[in-house]
């Protein structure tokens, strides 16, 4: 068993720390593009989608 | 206004003073700028530092970079889901478990026959390896009121679970988890706990709902 504390999981180098690093990433507060689509308060639809709000030129920094 | 958005929290939460506080109602966004959060990890740095600061802190995804005005607009569209969302994580944090086992090894056979029949005996092995790995993760964590386990992982041979805990029940916890260790299967080759982090799997925000009126 090991234990660590986030600030040593983020500069480790042990394969399985980076990968929980790595998917505590993705978690977290999202802006989510969503529609739910009910009548008489029967939900039918739902449609969904993740989004990211960025200028092209942010998005061309970032690659 | 290019300042990145961390996370949200409340108005009244302490905070690093080199933190950017935008005050919304009872909610405040924190941001930093943009040359201090310009990748996932130096956002969740960040975000590691407040929470480490005492912020109780909703923190947006690491891997979502947003800007502050999109964060006004969601705290404007969502004050009482984000509210909703601090109220859960109200002096807690997560601790991250993960066990491991050695990955399934591909087959190599490449007759046809042999090959069908390896894959048939490797799906049964692994997914008599994910059931065993499941059950030892809720044996770990049975009695720990909010988890969130995920699926799982048949390449990297590993299953995670975040557990929300109060921030002072850190030494507790682990005490407990290392006694539990002790139980798991031979077959488990590690298990890693880090923490506590900032709530991250328990930070979603539930969409609201549109009513169409029938014409």
């Amino acid at each position: 068993m090991q234990m660590a504390s986030p600030t040593e999981a983020m500069g480790a180098a042990d394969g399985r720390l980076v990968d929980l690093v790595d998917g505590l990433l993705n978690h977290g507060v999202v802006l989510r593009g969503g529609l739910w689509l009910s009548v008489a308060e029967v939900d039918l639809v739902f449609l969904g989608v993740d989004v990211v709000l960025t200028t092209p030129q942010k998005m061309r920094g970032l690659q | 206004m290019n300042d990145i958005a961390i996370g949200w929290s409340t108005i009244d939460a302490p905070c690093p003073p080199d933190i950017g506080r935008t005050i919304m109602g009872p909610l405040v966004i924190l941001s930093l700028p943009s040359e201090q959060a310009r990748t996932p990890r130096m956002r969740m740095q960040q975000q590691v530092r407040c929470f480490e600061f005492g912020t109780d802190l909703l923190p947006q995804a690491p891997q979502m970079m947003t800007i502050q005005r999109e964060a006004t607009a969601l705290a404007d569209a969502q004050t009482p889901q984000l509210l909703e969302g601090l109220s859960r994580i109200f002096n807690s944090g997560q601790m991250t478990l993960s066990l491991g086992v050695l990955p399934t090894i591909p087959c190599t056979s490449t007759a046809p026959s042999h090959w069908l029949r390896d894959r048939q005996s490797q799906r049964a092995r692994a997914n008599a390896t994910a059931a065993q790995m499941t059950q030892a993760m809720h044996d770990l964590t049975h009695g720990f009121t909010s988890c969130s386990l995920s699926q799982y992982d048949h390449a990297c041979g590993s299953v995670t679970c975040d557990v929300l805990i109060s921030r002072n029940a850190v030494a507790v916890t682990r005490a407990r988890i290392a006694e539990r260790a002790a139980d798991l299967p031979q077959a488990i080759r590690s298990l890693h706990v880090t923490g506590l982090w900032p709530a991250y799997a328990f930070a979603n925000l539930h969409t609201p709902k549109t009513e169409l009126v029938p014409a």
